[in-house]
């Protein structure tokens, strides 16, 4: 489950629910972390998830 | 080189019998004021043509002679009667000459000589005790990986099915395309690999999932360290069967910054007893490179055999130069280990000791919101970027000193009112709340209660 919200500056907010934990976090870090969650590939040499 | 005695006021004597050039003792007259412990030399017939110098011993008034013919002398016959006494030699004094001047194999060693302010490289010596080993637990930050005797797990200590880029044990993370699951073990007193270090916990990575790349971790902060120098990243290791790791020294150059840098690679492989492995490589130098946000040297453990496989790690050290040395936390003491975690992820109630722990302080702005501050144990590596806890719901309200409150329905933060230092909470509820009372977010009767600040790279 993913829920987005402002606070009173704006500001976006991106809520994860995982297993009854919540994690809240800026959404611009929240798309930040998807669009460099590459998965490492089977080579000798993996790039890692950054 | 043997040592010789001599004494002062050794009077002159004789012999009292006639000896052949290989007799082995003899008498003398008197030995007044000759020394009667240790090896000297003596000289027979001086000034005459069969002057002799013989190394000998005293017991009494008998000599007996270790050597004859010394110090470049011929053994000879001497009649009863001959002179002899004590007398130094040409050996005692080149011997004494070469000691001044030896710079290895004196004083009882066989390598070199320590100056005090000569540059020397040392290796094996001991500086605190009988093992030769230099103790080197007690320097704090000689290690860059934090957290590599897996001392502190605030996220929690079971971690299940979890996916690429998980925090487990703080400052770790996984790197998989499958999923994994990570725990916290805990060394059988006396088990731990390294005599006289007794680690508590280690870390096990089991696949849950396989034909992915499947790896532990952890991020250095900053492209900058060790960039051009040498290090040594050193680490203990099995598996329940054997298996390999790829250890890749990885520079990542943040966001916004050049493309990362795999700076070398090593495999071990592991056997199924615990075994320090060792990895020197060179990270390059950064020269020309753009750095941008959250930047790193990133230190992988991957398994590339895309099967299924258990691995236990423990004392994992990264340090400059090409020695792996004795294993040390990076923050010396627990406490200190403690706190360089918490500068890039702080969870109250961790060790859920506490059933109503408060997690922030604050007043209402309305009957449904309350602002409530925190302030961090340390200061965090930047204003944090997130907060995690459970069911709020479940496990939270918002109280105040009357003991009038809410469960709570919401929880957020603010970051245009937190710093790295101080955390700005919103809580939200139905109802209930009375405008500008003071309140506190707590927990709801339950250890399980806690909230996580994180400022991770």
């Amino acid at each position: 489950m993913i829920e987005i919200t402002k606070d009173q500056w704006g500001n976006e907010y991106v809520t994860i629910e995982n297993d009854g934990n919540f994690t809240v976090m800026l959404k611009s870090t929240y798309d930040a972390q998807q669009a460099s969650d590459t998965l490492p590939s089977n080579s000798s040499t993996p790039q890692a998830g950054n | 080189m043997g040592a010789r005695v001599y004494t002062g006021a050794a009077t002159p004597t004789t012999i009292t019998s006639s000896i052949t050039n290989v007799s082995t003792s003899v008498t003398i007259a008197s030995a007044t004021n000759w020394l009667t412990s240790g090896q000297f030399s003596v000289v027979i017939d001086p000034g005459l043509a069969g002057e002799e110098k013989c190394l000998a011993t005293l017991s009494g008034t008998t000599l007996t002679f270790v050597t004859r013919g010394y110090d470049n002398t011929t053994a000879a016959s001497h009649n009863s009667g001959a002179v002899i006494y004590p007398v130094p030699t040409a050996i005692d004094f080149s011997e004494a000459n070469t000691h001044v001047n030896a710079s290895s194999a004196v004083h009882g060693i066989t390598g070199s000589v320590v100056g005090t302010t000569d540059t020397q490289t040392l290796t094996n010596k001991d500086l605190t005790d009988s093992t030769n080993k230099i103790n080197w637990s007690a320097f704090a930050g000689k290690n860059a990986i934090i957290n590599g005797g897996m001392d502190i797990w605030q996220r929690g200590t079971s971690f299940s099915g979890i996916g690429n880029l998980t925090y487990t044990a703080d400052r770790w993370f996984t790197e998989t395309g499958g999923t994994a699951n990570v725990t916290q073990q805990t060394f059988t007193a006396g088990s731990a690999p390294v005599s006289g270090y007794e680690g508590t916990y280690y870390l096990q990575y089991a696949t849950a999932t396989t034909n992915s790349v499947h790896g532990i971790d952890q991020k250095i902060e900053d492209v900058r360290a060790f960039a051009g120098q040498t290090v040594t990243i050193s680490a203990w290791m099995k598996a329940t069967a054997a298996t390999t790791i790829t250890v890749i020294a990885s520079q990542f150059f943040g966001s916004g910054g050049s493309t990362q840098v795999d700076a070398g690679s090593t495999t071990w492989t592991l056997g199924t007893s615990w075994q320090r492995y060792t990895f020197t490589v060179a990270i390059p130098s950064i020269s020309g490179k753009t750095i941008g946000t959250g930047s790193a040297l990133n230190i992988r453990f991957l398994n590339l055999t895309n099967a299924s496989f258990t691995f236990q790690l423990w004392g994992v050290q990264m340090e400059a130069g090409s020695v792996a040395t004795a294993f040390s936390r990076a923050g010396g003491i627990l406490q200190g280990e403690l706190a360089a975690c918490q500068r890039y992820y702080w969870r109250e109630n961790w060790d859920a000791q506490t059933t109503y722990a408060i997690f922030g302080q604050g007043s209402a702005t309305s009957t449904t919101i309350a602002y409530c501050q925190t302030a961090f144990p340390v200061q965090m590596r930047v204003k944090p970027t997130a907060i995690d806890f459970p069911a709020v719901g479940t496990y939270f309200q918002c109280l105040d000193a009357t003991a009038g409150g809410a469960t709570m329905t919401a929880l957020s933060f603010d970051v245009n009112q937190t710093t790295s230092s101080l955390g700005f909470l919103v809580a939200t509820v139905a109802s209930g709340l009375t405008q500008f009372r003071p309140y506190v977010i707590r927990g709801l009767n339950s250890t399980a209660a806690y909230l996580g600040w994180t400022a991770e790279l």
